[in-house]
């Protein structure tokens, strides 16, 4: 009799066991359940990363498409439908935390990833899924700012990814005076870390001086005769983005330079519409480039002065 | 030979792709190869500013091999003279990757640029041997110059990450740079630089085409540690900038246009960026703590540092008697040498539920430990002067709130102070006006809100103060030590170190009623109060709307995006002390206050589609304008006899034609989709760009000095202004 209970028992228990095996995890439907309905949802993603076997973490190698959207058997035992069975399904309304830990489960590692709960992206609510799309490819560049298109001139994806939060910097990518990020030739990451940065508007630099001499490294000097506000923060003068005003200026010259410059010779003098060419009393402070047809220099000069004439001093910026 | 390397890259790509053709889950690429042409009505470096937009070839294409384990990618695209680019990335999935590319395009400024000088853009630049036809534009030299800068970039990078927890990241590069500027030098000889009179010119300039041929080398490395409790890398990196076009001579121009030319012409010297190199070491770590905290530390150190072997003489003496006079340095070269050393540190915990707290400190130094170089002329007429080292330190501490009032209801308030200490240290007994030290309180009230499903919001306001601690000076500029240059000195605040109250409100929507229609909207609101600055910015203000939709249709796209931007500035300044900088005392003929307001009313929009046309036909027609209304608004206080002659009064002083453009572009392009592997593509682009600038208006290049000599302009950014027509066919294959 003991035996019979014994064999019963050890037959119940590999009979519930081999079940449970072929079933997958409690509450998980197996990703061909998955496929069944959204097939579609499968192209692209099978050529990604997360469907590389060789990948260890990736999603294929662990629970298939319920590693990111969750157990799955609800859903499908109800026979699907749009927010049934609780899945993560990374819509606008599903909390930003939840969705951003679906990734994070398995790009945790990721040294892009490090600052992400120092971020602003973290605290304003955005989501791994706001910007990139696992389903699909990307998008074709569409839009304000993409004429040049058909000539082989495209802004890279991430400048309208971006720009669907950013619609300010957006507007200022098109300016008269902007930085190349419309004609394709440089992206928002190459000055911002999006994954979250210790430094300020999370740039990539810790000040916005060493981040621009990146690429400016003529502005880097240093300089003999120095400009205090351009080694200090080059966006006094400067919005990065783009400007109405030529030179990516945050005001016209010579009105800007008037904001910190007034002497009783000439940055004092009002440089009105009877100054310019047209006017009765043409002044070459004026016209044109205004105070940088003579201070060329203003980023700083290493050229020498003369205590007995002011005209051609590196001090001034003038050579 | 650029162009042959793109050609021959591209069929290198489509070649071997071709022949894994068969493995078409591992293989995938395309080419593309097509015609322009363009009619543009006249060379402006506005419409090709960052492009080579020209008639003839362009192409490219692109070729992805991936299996299992490894990737590739492989792309060359050649868009015209002087603008191509190559790159290549590949690795192994979760392992290693790498990168390599070469860029090259140009920065366009200006083109067709006038120039006295028989060689504009090189080193040593001369006048024609009839100095006497200078003063008339249609007699100079026919040599004329692009401003213009060839970017050419090549570089790679390599990340390894198969040694987890370890991780290994290398990048450099080397950017090319050849070009040239245009550089204006005032006139060595004394051209007065006081305000003018009826019909004069005040002050004799000259354009020169500087030559700019230089490089920059970056390298960087990253060597790190992680695993889901700690991060902790340490990096550095370095970087070489040489210059070939340091010093440019040209021999000055001036000369009395009825007398004798100078029996000697003087050279002068444009000084450009100095060789210079920077080097950086970095530490960056952060731990998980209890309470979902995470503290990170940061801490970067930089030192740049530059060489320059400096000029011991300088041209002066007057127009007919030019003179190349000896200078007294206390060391015969300038060596530059500025560090930078930030910490930042960051502690971000929970801790309680739905309360997110974030406190953080920043420290940034900069100290200037360059050479202090005295120059004093050799007859000692002057007193000598020296550079002063420019220094400061910004110290910012603060912290955050983030409460979930409700699961799609968040609110964050953050605090954050900020101290700027500034030092301008001369290093001789003159005492300038000292940059004012600053102390910033910013507060941040935020609201995310996601209602539904379909709707999101975010409110942000953000109130900053700031105070400035000012030292009043006794002696602002060596040559301008009198009375009244000291009471204007002590009068003016530099905008972004003196005292102001600044109000910002952004309000942004995102309203998703289907999958087929996306609507942002979004208001900013952003006012800056100068409230102690007597002389100087007195308010900066600026409203904006933008709008931007999508809709999709049954294979029907559709956009618009509309911005509209207004901002305000008013500034005080006060013109010739006329004995008395006090801004307080009553106006003089020779002493006045006057106000500036200048607007900027820019609005844009675009607007496009693209739809099926027929099978396999697409039609993509794209609209975009942007107009900017820029006009200044001058109010003198004085109403003098004198001044009234030369305009300057109340009444006629405005000038609406302040930094006003309009720009548009109109492309079409029909896609006939042949099959699944060949596309045809034909397409044409109306862009037109006008400015309406009053400094533009009524150029002249040689323009009479009030008393004799002249300014020789170059005419740059004359040429912004165009219109362009392109055509294009472009047919694209993909495997």
């Amino acid at each position: 009799m003991k035996r019979v209970l014994f064999s019963l028992l050890a037959f119940s228990i590999l009979f519930l066991s081999s079940h449970a095996w072929s079933a997958g995890p409690v509450g998980y439907a197996g990703t061909d359940t998955c496929l069944g309905c959204h097939q579609d949802r499968a192209t692209f993603m099978s050529k990604s990363p997360h469907w590389k076997k060789a990948v260890p973490g990736a999603p294929i190698n662990q629970e298939g498409c319920e590693s990111c959207h969750g157990p799955g058997a609800a859903h499908a035992e109800a026979g699907g439908g749009k927010g049934v069975g609780g899945l993560v399904t990374f819509s606008k309304k599903e909390r930003a935390d939840v969705k951003s830990a679906a990734c994070l489960n398995c790009h945790e590692h990721s040294t892009q990833l490090v600052n992400w709960d120092s971020g602003t992206h973290k605290t304003m609510d955005v989501s791994c899924s706001d910007c990139h799309t696992l389903h699909s490819p990307p998008k074709a560049p569409a839009g304000y700012g993409t004429t040049l298109a058909g000539l082989g001139y495209s802004p890279s994806r991430e400048y309208q990814v971006c720009g669907k939060c950013h619609l300010d910097v957006k507007a200022r990518l098109s300016r008269r005076s902007h930085h190349p990020i419309v004609e394709g030739r440089i992206t928002c990451s190459s000055c911002h870390q999006p994954h979250g940065s210790t430094y300020p508007a999370m740039i990539k630099a810790p000040s916005i001086n060493q981040l621009c001499y990146k690429c400016h490294a003529e502005k880097r000097g240093p300089f003999m005769w120095e400009h205090p506000p351009v080694d200090e923060n080059c966006a006094t003068c400067h919005a990065p983005h783009g400007s109405v005003h030529q030179w990516l200026l945050t005001e016209k010259v010579p009105n800007l330079c008037q904001a910190c410059h007034d002497t009783t010779t000439h940055p004092g003098t009002m440089y009105s519409k009877q100054s310019l060419f047209t006017g009765k009393a043409p002044a070459v402070q004026s016209v044109g480039r205004a105070c940088l047809n003579c201070h060329s220099n203003v980023h700083g000069s290493n050229a020498p002065a003369n205590p007995a004439n002011e005209f051609n001093r590196g001090s001034y910026f003038l050579r | 030979m650029k162009k042959g390397f793109a050609v021959a890259f591209v069929m290198v790509l489509v070649s071997v792709s071709a022949s894994y053709a068969e493995q078409a889950d591992m293989f995938s690429g395309g080419f593309f190869l097509g015609g322009r042409a363009l009619s543009l009505d006249h060379q402006s470096g506005k419409f090709n500013e960052y492009n080579a937009i020209g008639p003839g070839l362009f192409g490219g294409g692109d070729a992805r091999y991936d299996n299992d384990r490894y990737y590739l990618n492989a792309e060359a695209t050649y868009l015209g003279d002087g603008d191509m680019y190559v790159k290549l990335k590949g690795g192994k999935w979760d392992s290693f990757k790498y990168s390599l590319f070469y860029t090259e395009f140009p920065h366009n400024y200006s083109f067709e640029n006038k120039s006295v000088f028989i060689n504009p853009g090189s080193e040593n630049q001369a006048l024609p041997s009839s100095r006497a036809a200078l003063n008339n534009v249609n007699t100079w030299p026919s040599q004329s110059f692009d401003e213009k800068i060839s970017r050419k970039e090549v570089g790679g990078a390599v990340e390894v990450t198969a040694i987890r927890p370890f991780f290994f990241n290398v990048d450099a590069s080397r950017l090319q740079r050849s070009g040239q500027n245009a550089f204006g030098a005032v006139d060595a000889f004394g051209g007065t630089a006081s305000a003018g009179s009826a019909g004069s010119f005040t002050s004799r300039l000259t354009d020169i085409a500087q030559p700019v041929d230089d490089h920059t080398t970056n390298t960087n490395a990253l060597f790190g540690w992680k695993n889901k409790q700690y991060y902790a890398a340490f990096g550095g990196g370095f970087s070489e900038y040489g210059n070939s076009a340091e010093f440019t001579r040209f021999q000055e121009p001036f000369f009395p246009p009825t007398g004798a030319s100078p029996t000697t012409a003087a050279v002068g010297t444009i000084v450009g960026p100095p060789d210079n190199r920077s080097w950086n070491l970095k530490f960056a770590g952060n731990a998980k703590l209890p309470y979902s905290s995470v503290f990170s530390l940061t801490a970067d150190y930089q030192q740049n540092t530059s060489h320059t072997t400096l000029l011991n003489s300088i041209e002066t003496g007057t127009q007919a008697t030019p003179v190349i006079a000896p200078l007294q340095l206390s060391s015969p070269a300038f060596n530059g040498n500025v560090q930078y050393w930030h910490f930042g540190a960051t502690l971000t915990s929970s801790p309680m539920k739905d309360l997110t707290t974030k406190f953080y400190f920043k420290y940034l130094d900069r100290k200037d430990n360059s050479d202090v170089i005295t120059f004093a002329n050799s007859a000692g007429t002057a007193a000598p002067i020296t550079n002063s080292l420019y220094s400061f330190q910004k110290t910012s501490v603060g912290g955050e709130a983030t409460y979930r009032f409700m699961k799609n209801l968040k609110g964050v308030l953050g605090y954050d102070y900020t101290d700027t200490k500034r030092e301008d240290l001369p290093i001789t007994s003159i005492v300038f006006n000292n940059i004012p030290d600053t102390w910033d309180q910013k507060y941040i009230a935020q609201l995310v809100y996601n209602p539904l499903d379909w709707l999101g919001a975010r409110l942000k306001y953000q109130r900053l103060y700031r105070n400035s601690h000012f030292e009043p000076g006794t002696n602002p500029e060596p040559e301008a030590s009198t009375p009244a240059n000291t009471t204007l000195a002590n009068n003016i605040r530099r905008f972004d170190a003196g005292d102001k109250v600044q109000d910002m409100v952004k309000f942004t929507t995102d309203i998703t009623p289907t999958d087929a229609l996306g609507i942002a909207l979004e208001y900013a609101y952003k006012l800056d109060n100068f409230n102690r600055n007597t002389l100087g910015f007195q308010q900066m203000e600026e409203n904006e709307f933008i709008l931007d939709a999508n809709y999709v249709f049954k294979g029907m796209k559709l956009f618009a995006f509309f911005d509209y931007d207004m901002s305000h500035t008013s500034q005080t300044q006060r013109q010739g002390a006329g004995g008395n900088g006090d801004p307080s005392t009553p106006p003089s003929p020779t002493g006045f206050n006057w106000n500036a307001d200048m607007r900027n009313q820019n609005y844009a929009y675009g607007l496009g589609t693209s739809f099926p046309v027929m099978s396999k036909l697409a039609l993509i027609v794209q609209y975009d304008f942007e107009k900017n209304n820029g006009w200044a608004n001058f109010t003198s206080q004085s109403f003098t006899a004198a001044q009234t002659g030369l305009g300057i009064n109340n009444g006629n002083i405005d000038n609406p034609y302040w930094d006003g453009y309009t720009r548009q572009n109109i492309s079409a392009r029909l896609v006939f989709d042949y099959n699944q592997h060949l596309a045809f593509s034909l397409g044409c682009l109306y862009t037109q760009f006008r400015t309406n600038d009053g400094q533009y208006a009524g150029y002249q290049y040689a323009y009479p000095f009030s008393t004799n000599g002249s300014s020789y302009l170059s005419g740059a950014y004359l040429d912004q202004s165009y219109k362009a027509n392109v055509y294009y066919l472009r047919a694209m294959y993909r495997f």
